[in-house]
């Protein structure tokens, strides 16, 4: 199970300072981040990536928080989707099945170079009083299939992020050259 | 492109109605803010709004793509329309003071001369089983072409203020000299 160690500090320029990054050379999910240093404003999570979905067009690319996938309690998420052809919106609740915050990506298996791309927002994700909410942007495009997804998804627990686990739906694993980078967004100060 | 942070602006009290920050450099090439709120005093969901440089007139216009969990739709100002929403509160309720809304806000060349000063939202917020939730994305439109040198945020409606540990930072985003990307 490969698990990731984000940096303790570094040293880059400017606002936006990557602290962890992996691209798969091998299939496989879910993929984690632990020891999320707790000296950033915010999280951005970004991630390009395909799933192995048997014949599933697209299938879910979950964020969650402190928490392995397997047990991603007190969640809830609103969604805004486009498929091309209609504008949706819909809602997870914890009392269903918890989806953390996620989007899309492609999973076709005949459609080895199409990577969709997703950016997880975590503002204030070290704060011991607030609820996280977390902005999601996704897009994914297959040649004839795809869309955009625009999410919240709150955790309904006030604890500082310190592991970031990012799933996919039925657990199927990530294709090789999938790629998940952690970054932290300095505010003023830090 | 490089981004660097300019303010922080964090309440700590319960009375404050309005964020501003003003003497922005006019070193980059784009602005965004970012920030997490919430507003007391109101009916849940209201917004919040957006002013440059001190201008309260009607001079803005804004538009929306919103998600409600149930269906979407899209919504806007009028023409020639007050200081315009760039975001929406979850709640206003006291027992739920740690449901905070995120926002990411981009303001493409600012300091132009030259346009009109457009800018694009990103926000929501699900507060869970106080069932109050919405996804959205505005665009607004400041009809002046004057460089932007202060922001304010203010909560809507009479007597509203943030309620204490929301907070809005402002980047500054620089671009190379080389490609202009």
């Amino acid at each position: 199970m490969p698990i990731f160690t984000a940096a303790a500090s570094a040293s880059e320029h400017g606002a936006i300072v990557p602290i962890a990054s992996t691209r798969l050379t091998s299939q496989y999910s879910p993929i984690t981040f632990i020891n999320i240093p707790q000296t950033y404003q915010d999280l951005m999570v970004v991630v390009t990536a395909r799933v192995n979905g048997y014949q599933q067009q697209a299938l879910a690319a979950n964020l969650y928080i402190n928490s392995l996938v397997q047990s991603p309690t007190g969640w809830s998420g609103t969604r805004l989707s486009a498929d091309g052809y209609s504008v949706t919106s819909a809602r997870t609740l914890q009392s269903g099945p918890t989806y953390g915050a996620y989007s899309q990506v492609p999973s076709a298996l005949t459609s080895p170079n199409l990577f969709g791309s997703v950016v997880f927002h975590i503002l204030n994700y070290t704060s011991s009083t607030l609820y996280k909410t977390v902005l999601v942007k996704g897009v994914y495009e297959l040649n004839g299939y795809g869309g955009t997804d625009l999410s919240a998804a709150t955790l309904q627990s006030a604890s500082p992020v310190t592991t970031l686990q990012i799933g996919s739906g039925y657990g199927m694993p990530y294709f090789e050259g999938s790629n998940f980078t952690v970054y932290g967004i300095r505010s003023v100060g830090q | 492109m490089s981004m660097y942070p300019i303010a922080t602006s964090t309440v700590s009290g319960s009375s404050t109605t309005t964020f501003t920050i003003s003497n922005i450099p006019q070193t980059f090439s784009h602005l965004q803010i970012r920030g997490a709120f919430n507003c007391y005093n109101a009916p849940s969901g209201n917004s919040i709004y957006i002013s440059f440089n001190g201008d309260s007139g009607t001079n803005y216009v804004a538009h929306y793509l919103f998600g409600s969990g149930t269906a979407a739709a899209s919504g806007g100002s009028g023409a020639n329309s007050g200081p315009m929403f760039f975001a929406n509160y979850p709640t206003a309720s006291t027992t739920s003071t740690s449901y905070f809304a995120p926002v990411v806000m981009d303001i493409l060349d600012y300091s132009n001369p030259n346009k009109n000063k457009v800018y694009k939202s990103f926000t929501g917020y699900d507060s869970n089983t106080l069932n109050v939730q919405a996804i959205w994305i505005f665009s607004g439109m400041w009809m002046n072409t004057s460089p932007i040198t202060s922001i304010t945020i203010s909560c809507a409606g009479s007597g509203n203020y943030f309620i204490s540990g929301s907070r809005f930072d402002l980047y500054g985003l620089s671009t190379s000299s080389v490609t202009g990307a």
